[in-house]
């Protein structure tokens, strides 16, 4: 039994965002710590992964603005609009802030196809917003495929010219949470390890171990027959789907432990193959998603 | 290949059997287990290769068209060339459906290896030669 509880991958594994979150509410108030600012930016990006992140469960966005983090500014959910909103994005710069990025940079025509405010007559794009921010933000994480690798944004013919929130910041350290939408708890989980621990463990590529460090063919139900050979032949069937286009062997995530939507079920759980989507070359180098 | 090689390959997989056979007695992580379990599918995989590279009947001359019916599609298997040898990737993790980060099978990918790999060729080792391309 001793060798099992020191096993790393299994100890991180069960440190889910959960007991994160309960370290972290624990560790403010013994410390009587005031909550970190959160400033969460969206780019040139589709908004999933706040919808991803409305859609927490353990814990659930509430829990998590009302114990955890002040949220300052939020493109989706910030209560005032306008010039006025702007102004709120500016008072929360002076503050101790963790930065969260979605969606890439969009650099075509001085960054133009992707405003974030008109400003006393001044037009604000994304980009020029994300340095404002990245200049005094304690942490930065880029959440999302676009942000951390350009994902959907930046896919060929790539008509914004648009490049990922990691490389547009090259001289500042940036978690990556890939995923197309990251999941709730990739998210608040390492927000709850930042205000606890600080930095988490990142690999080669900077996103956090404890969330991606096996691929999803390691952890796959289906794994069994992919060893014996026995594949799938369409949709539908129940065995292996390497055959079919199955991206889950260079797809580093937690899915098939995790799972999705308040936990019910995964992509493979649903009958469709991995199609890579927190995978670096997504979504180019993952087509096709489906081969028969 | 002649028989020398061919014992001189075979008690190789031989050897990482049996040694990856002793670190599953001594292993309890359950990850490691099956990641150690699959390593020991993979050697039985390659000394069932070696054999059949030896009787020679998987080996053979490809010409573009021939090869091009290896794209993996519909369950067929999966061949590419490289350097004018022709590869079986049907198995390989990596190739899922056939296709490899954009790159599909059936075709000589020499171009778009040296590109992506730099001619790096630790990547195809593992991989089952079936022939040759004939040009
Ligand atoms: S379905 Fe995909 S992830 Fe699961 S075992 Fe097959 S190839 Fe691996």
């Amino acid at each position: 039994m001793n060798i099992i509880k020191n096993c790393p991958i299994i100890e991180s594994k069960s440190q889910t965002a959960m007991t994160l979150i309960n370290e972290s509410i624990e560790y403010i108030k013994q410390n009587a710590l005031p909550k970190l600012n959160l400033i969460w930016l969206e780019a040139t990006g589709c908004s999933g992964n706040i919808i991803s992140l409305l859609n927490g469960e353990n814990p659930g966005l509430y829990f998590l603005l009302k114990k955890m983090v002040n949220l300052k500014y939020d493109n989706t959910l910030s209560p005032s609009q306008g010039e006025k909103a702007f102004e709120e994005f500016l008072d929360a710069l002076n503050t101790e802030f963790i930065l969260v990025v979605e969606g890439a940079i969009s650099l075509k025509d001085g960054g133009l196809y992707s405003i974030f405010a008109r400003y006393k007559g001044d037009i604000i794009t994304s980009a020029k917003a994300v340095k404002m921010a990245a200049d005094k933000a304690k942490y930065i994480l880029a959440v999302g495929t676009c942000s951390s690798y350009g994902g959907i944004s930046s896919a060929s013919p790539n008509p914004s010219d648009s490049i990922s929130t990691f490389d547009y910041l090259n001289d500042k350290t940036v978690i990556r949470i890939p995923g197309c939408p990251a999941h709730p708890d990739w998210v608040t989980g390492t927000i709850a390890h930042l205000i606890s621990f600080g930095m988490p463990l990142l690999d080669e590529k900077n996103r956090p171990l404890m969330f991606y460090s096996l691929t999803v063919h390691d952890g796959c139900t289906r794994r069994s027959f992919f060893n014996k050979g026995i594949f799938a032949k369409k949709l539908g069937d129940l065995e292996c789907m390497f055959k079919l286009g199955c991206r889950g062997p260079v797809t580093k995530t937690d899915c098939p432990n995790r799972k999705w939507n308040q936990y019910v079920n995964w992509p493979i759980g649903d009958n469709t193959p991995c199609i890579g989507c927190a995978q670096e070359t997504f979504p180019d180098g993952m087509e096709p998603f489906i081969r028969y | 290949m002649d028989k020398k090689e061919l014992s001189i390959l075979l008690k190789e997989c031989y050897k990482n059997i049996f040694n990856l056979k002793n670190m599953l007695i001594y292993t309890q992580c359950p990850i490691k287990r099956t990641q150690i379990e699959d390593e020991i599918l993979f050697e039985i995989n390659k000394a069932l290769y070696i054999l059949e590279d030896y009787t020679k009947c998987r080996q053979r001359e490809f010409t573009i068209e021939e090869l091009s019916k290896y794209d993996g599609s519909l369950g067929n298997p999966a061949y590419i060339a490289v350097n004018g040898i022709v590869y079986d990737v049907s198995n390989s993790p990596v190739w899922g459906g056939g296709t490899h980060f954009g790159a599909v099978a059936g075709v000589d990918l020499t171009s778009q290896f040296e590109k992506c790999h730099k001619g790096d060729l630790t990547k195809l080792k593992n991989l089952p030669i079936v022939g040759t391309l004939k040009v």
